[in-house]
């Protein structure tokens, strides 16, 4: 919360880096853009870095293999292709957009474990990393694709901030159209998360606990996938943070997901909120996130792998 | 306590089990076999994770498909040949897990179960790891660590796949020492092993399961000579008592 409070200060408004409080009772456009703008963004962020990086925990979780994260598994990409498609042939309304990002991310995610189940060398977790490459690549050619088809006036720019990533232009009524479907996916997830360990067991140990491992994993895939699609129709392709956050969240916590969940989504929060206050903040340009949050994560990935993952 | 009847069973078209009828009594039974004659694959039916193409089972008189899932969870115990925990969990975090049969899948360990959880550990022996990762355990102990999981189920029958498998000769004799200890507290253990000398070590009762042939089952005693050996093993197999026991050789 005080990240989160701290953030809708800090800008270029009216002056680089910091809005003073006091400004909000004096000044119209202050309180224009740190409600209007400010607000609505740093909440996008948040809930933006809470779906990537409880998803990517999930995921970890469910496939036992913590190199897995919505962007290695097809899912980003699949969810990037369908809002495109949906741009392209059917509507650009967000809800339409959403849909179609989640059905081709769950697309995406399926391809990745149907392929790598045929795979016929390495074990499980190199099949699945490499499947899901291969996938997440074929999504990409067919965005590529549709890029090329698209109006280059009217269609193309909308397409290409998909794959740019980013907050900007975020306002209160695309958070009306994410929410819906990242709270009820995070509460699920936060409800199961003591379970969550039992489901990254071995199937016939999970099974002879109790648990139903093929349903419940299948209803926590389905969650999380909707959660990253919605952001990612909203944000546009964000890397790195299902990977990274999880690996700093379960070293602070342990790997329990009791605990480690819930720290995964505050530092995913964090994480997302403060690469976007650098990106609008740093320069009188904006930042692309994507790059932000590619850099600081792939940099933390390295450091974390020196000390072992 | 369990009883099979008739059960068949197959992988891809080849038969594993072929009307496999046998009843397994209280105590300690070792299930003795070649390696791919379809041990693995009888506890997995009686843990229910394996649907039987054809035959029934049945647990303490009832038959398995008339308990309901967390019914059978809190009644067996199952403890993998290969366990691995990809996350780096602490024993109590691990063994926690065992007590999931019995609460709500959205509900969250209590007091209750904590202390349910130390008591095994502390019945193995294991207390004092209690805080240390399970990554970081020997074989032996990491074996007590998961037989620990399985006991904190409080379960009446308890599964182990091959329990001695990849272990040296003093965790094998912790093993079966904690073996024993289970069987006197009124629990049913049913173990797999292609070892005839852990049978001989551990088991009340014993059930050969040759290759295309029906099981024999018996007491250990009886089951463990020359004859049904060297027939089940189908190498020339020597029995000599030693202590009161049966050692068996290879000739």
């Amino acid at each position: 919360m005080v990240g989160m409070t701290l953030a809708l200060f800090i800008g270029r408004y009216p002056r680089p880096y910091f809005l003073s409080p006091a400004l909000l009772y004096e000044d119209d456009l202050a309180r224009q853009v740190l409600f209007g703008l400010r607000l609505p963004r740093v909440l996008m962020g948040a809930a933006l870095g809470m779906a990537l990086a409880g998803a990517g925990l999930v995921l970890q979780m469910i496939f036992r293999n913590p190199l897995v994260e919505p962007g290695f598994l097809g899912i980003s990409q699949g969810a990037a292709f369908g809002a495109a498609f949906s741009i392209l042939f059917l509507s650009g309304f967000p809800l339409v957009i959403e849909a179609l990002a989640t059905v081709f991310a769950l697309v995406g995610l399926g391809c990745s474990f149907l392929l790598a189940r045929h795979v016929r060398y390495g074990e499980w977790h190199l099949r699945l990393i490499l499947s899901g490459i291969a996938v997440s690549a074929f999504f990409a050619a067919g965005v590529g694709l549709l890029k090329y088809l698209a109006d280059p006036l009217r269609q193309l720019p909308e397409i290409t901030f998909w794959l740019l990533g980013g907050l900007w232009g975020i306002s209160w009524d695309d958070l009306l159209y994410v929410m819906p479907f990242v709270v009820p996916a995070l509460v699920i997830c936060l409800l199961m998360r003591w379970r969550l360990n039992v489901l990254s067991l071995e199937d016939d140990t999970a099974f002879s606990l109790g648990a139903a491992p093929a349903r419940e994993r299948a209803l926590l895939l389905t969650v999380a996938v909707a959660a990253v699609a919605a952001v990612i129709s909203a944000a546009g392709l964000v890397g790195w943070i299902g990977l990274i956050t999880p690996h700093v969240a379960r070293r602070l916590t342990g790997a329990e997901a009791h605990r480690a969940l819930p720290a995964s989504l505050l530092l995913g929060a964090l994480f997302t909120v403060g690469c976007d206050t650098v990106a609008r903040s740093l320069i009188a340009g904006e930042i692309p996130l994507g790059i932000l949050t590619s850099f600081f994560g792939a940099a933390g990935f390295a450091l974390l792998m020196m000390r072992k993952l | 306590m369990i009883a099979l009847s008739n059960i068949s069973f197959g992988y891809d078209g080849a038969r594993v089990l072929d009307g496999v009828s046998v009843e397994i009594p209280q105590g300690v039974t070792a299930l003795l076999g070649p390696n791919g004659t379809g041990k693995t694959t009888l506890l997995r039916i009686i843990l229910g994770a394996l649907r039987p193409q054809a035959g029934t089972v049945r647990i303490a008189g009832r038959p398995q498909r008339e308990y309901s899932r967390r019914e059978l969870s809190q009644l067996i115990g199952f403890v993998p040949q290969h366990e691995s925990i990809p996350f780096e969990l602490s024993v109590k975090e691990y063994v926690l897990l065992g007590r999931a049969p019995h609460l709500h899948p959205l509900g969250l360990p209590g007091a209750q179960d904590h202390k349910i959880a130390s008591d095994v550990l502390a019945m193995l022996g294991m207390l004092g790891f209690a805080e240390r990762a399970v990554s970081s355990l020997s074989g032996g102990e990491r074996q007590l660590v998961i037989i620990a999981r399985a006991l904190a189920q409080c379960p009446k029958i308890l599964l182990l796949d091959e329990p001695t498998a990849h272990l040296d000769l003093s965790n094998q004799a912790r093993v079966i020492k904690v073996i024993r200890e289970l069987a006197g507290r009124g629990i049913t253990v049913l173990l797999t092993t292609h070892d005839p000398n852990l049978a001989a070590a551990v088991s009340d009762y014993t059930v050969l399961l040759p290759k295309g042939r029906p099981p024999l089952a018996g007491p250990t005693a009886a089951m463990l000579t020359a004859e049904h050996l060297s027939a089940v093993y189908g190498v020339p197999v020597e029995v000599v008592a030693l202590d009161g026991r049966a050692l068996i050789l290879m000739r």
